[in-house]
């Protein structure tokens, strides 16, 4: 129950305020103050120190014709889509999980899925570039060891340009984060026992189950996963960095929007273009969100 | 008794489901632990499996490396958790408690950002660190760690927050106690379960931290995990046995956490941190 404060009654109750003027300042300086400056600069061409220039729309002409812009999108978009399907496993393996009889096995295998999870990402994303290395790699030394390639044989997994994306989507198997695992499980443990016991007179089998009980029961969670995964895979640009580094790959092959802000800005110094595919991204994120708020409704 | 066989099956395929995804969620830490402890030969030789004699000076190597960053992780990411779990309280005692005119709008302000991507802040971000004079300093990572965090975990405990009942607050209104006593005395406690849950999410978010120090920090002596193990890999790429001694290090401290915060852990993730 919150205090209602009315109009009338501010003379008392101003100092209230001083409780939100804290975190107030800091996003206002440290959130807002970027987000209007970036849009700003959008419209000028910015070197970041000296050159500081209006140029009206050139930097959103220049955007629609750079080809390497649209691929970036369209790389990214192929990633969103894979991630949506890597969403399905952490489901599956919660529903198995809440299905599992015994308790204590239950929480056991909790804690394992945990584990893997508080691995710096860092050192997991640097474990990966292991694996793919070519030479000493061990999924070339397991493909050779399974003599599906001959001893001295080599597959440029993150230099290939057939190659280099499908070993970014693949990384990171079996893509059970703790987090979505848990987060399901959690919803699926607010389900009664009388709704399965209703189930289970009317005689629905466990694929039943899951698409008419369970599936529906957590879609908020789903949905919130959905929404998260959305805005952090087109934001994500490390992963690309710190496998390819700074080119996104053979050609550029892999490059995604938020590397692109990167190396325009920072190794090619042009921040006012930075800051326009800055403001691409942001505006892309917005209409996915919205789309995603319509159509995946969340029903009750 | 068709019955009871059929589920002991069908539960022996899910526990065995369960093992099989879990195994391959193993393989990386498994490996990273194996190759640690191996010189070069035995590494080309076998990657697999462990194999005597144990190389222990690579977890020196390591330790010098990467010893004096880990310091540095830890004292950012103590510092911005503490601080932005201080001041994210506050405010969402603000929101939980009171219904003040604009109330609403505020709220707005602080969920919105939850939306925005960061990435699209990079530059103006980068330019409002050095206009400050925070560049290469640790406050460059502290501080928009602390703006950065009030969205999320406002949201979160509010929610807690407004659970509380108003009975407890009345009780300490009516010994005269004001708004920080009710926050120390009354939704500190109370909230304690969920303040550990965000606390160890806040490491975690800040001990995978890469872009900041990138992009903020100069000197290697003030540099963070992230980063010195960027580096690390990019020096020494030819001894696999040290860069995973290193690798093994770093995750570490996480490790620490987990084992002495587990029962929090699990609690806060599962009890449904994140609420629709």
């Amino acid at each position: 129950m919150a205090i209602e404060v009315p109009f009338r009654k501010l003379r008392y109750y101003w100092p209230v305020y001083l409780l939100i003027a804290v975190p107030l300042l800091l996003v206002l300086v440290f959130n807002y103050h970027p987000i209007i400056n970036g849009i700003w600069h959008m419209f000028y061409r910015w070197d970041g120190d000296t050159v500081e220039e209006f140029v009206g729309f050139r930097n959103i002409v220049k955007m629609w014709n750079d080809s390497s812009l649209w691929w970036s999108f369209g790389v990214v978009s192929i990633f969103v889509v894979a991630n949506v399907v890597k969403m399905i496993l952490p489901i599956v393996v919660a529903v198995v999980l809440h299905h599992v009889i015994s308790d204590k096995m239950g929480y056991f295998y909790r804690i394992l899925f945990v584990i893997p999870m508080i691995i710096p990402g860092m050192v997991g994303i640097l474990i990966w570039k292991y694996f793919y290395e070519p030479n000493s790699g061990i999924l070339n030394n397991l493909l050779r060891i399974l003599g599906f390639i001959s001893p001295t044989d080599t597959i440029q997994w993150l230099s290939d340009p057939m190659l280099v994306i499908p070993s970014l989507v693949f990384m990171g198997f079996p893509w059970v984060g703790a987090f979505g695992v848990l987060i399901y499980l959690a919803g699926l443990q607010g389900i009664s026992e009388d709704v399965y016991e209703a189930a289970g007179i009317d005689g629905a089998g466990p694929l039943t189950i899951f698409f008419k009980i369970e599936l529906p029961l957590i879609m908020t969670q789903v949905r919130i996963n959905l929404i998260l995964m959305i805005i952090g895979t087109i934001q994500g640009w490390e992963n690309i960095y710190l496998f390819l580094g700074v080119d996104g790959g053979p050609g550029g092959i892999a490059t995604v929007p938020g590397l692109m802000i990167f190396r325009e800005a920072f190794s090619r110094g042009l921040f006012g273009y930075g800051c326009a595919v800055g403001f691409v991204i942001f505006a892309v994120t917005l209409v996915l969100t919205l789309f995603n708020n319509r159509v995946v409704r969340v029903r009750k | 008794m068709a019955r009871v066989v059929r589920s002991r099956t069908s539960e022996f395929f899910k526990h065995l489901f369960i093992l099989a995804v879990l195994f391959f969620a193993f393989v990386p830490m498994y490996l990273m632990v194996n190759i640690s402890l191996k010189d070069n030969q035995q590494f080309s030789r076998n990657p697999w499996f462990p194999e005597t004699p144990f190389h222990w000076e690579n977890y020196a190597f390591g330790w010098n490396h990467l010893g004096g960053t880990i310091f540095n992780t830890a004292f950012v990411a103590i510092t911005a958790t503490a601080l932005t779990l201080t001041v994210a309280t506050i405010g969402a005692f603000f929101f939980a408690r009171y219904k003040m005119p604009g109330s609403k709008f505020l709220f707005g302000v602080f969920i919105i950002l939850m939306m925005y991507p960061g990435v699209a802040n990079m530059v103006p971000m980068f330019k409002l660190i050095t206009a400050l004079g925070l560049y290469n300093t640790h406050f460059a990572l502290i501080i928009p760690a602390i703006a950065g965090g009030q969205a999320f975990n406002i949201f979160v405990l509010r929610n807690f927050i407004e659970d509380i009942p108003q009975d407890l607050f009345d009780a300490i209104e009516i010994d005269g106690g004001n708004m920080f006593y009710q926050i120390w005395h009354v939704v500190v406690p109370l909230s304690m379960p969920i303040i550990g849950t965000l606390g160890i999410l806040s490491i975690i978010g800040q001990w995978n931290n890469f872009v900041s120090p990138l992009l903020y920090l100069r000197d290697t002596n003030l540099q963070t995990i992230s980063v010195s193990l960027l580096h690390l890999e990019g020096e020494y790429t030819k001894n696999w046995g040290q860069l995973m001694a290193g690798y093994t290090i770093a995750s570490i401290p996480l490790v620490i956490l987990f084992i002495f915060c587990m029962k929090l852990f699990i609690r806060g993730l599962s009890s449904g941190a994140v609420k629709g």
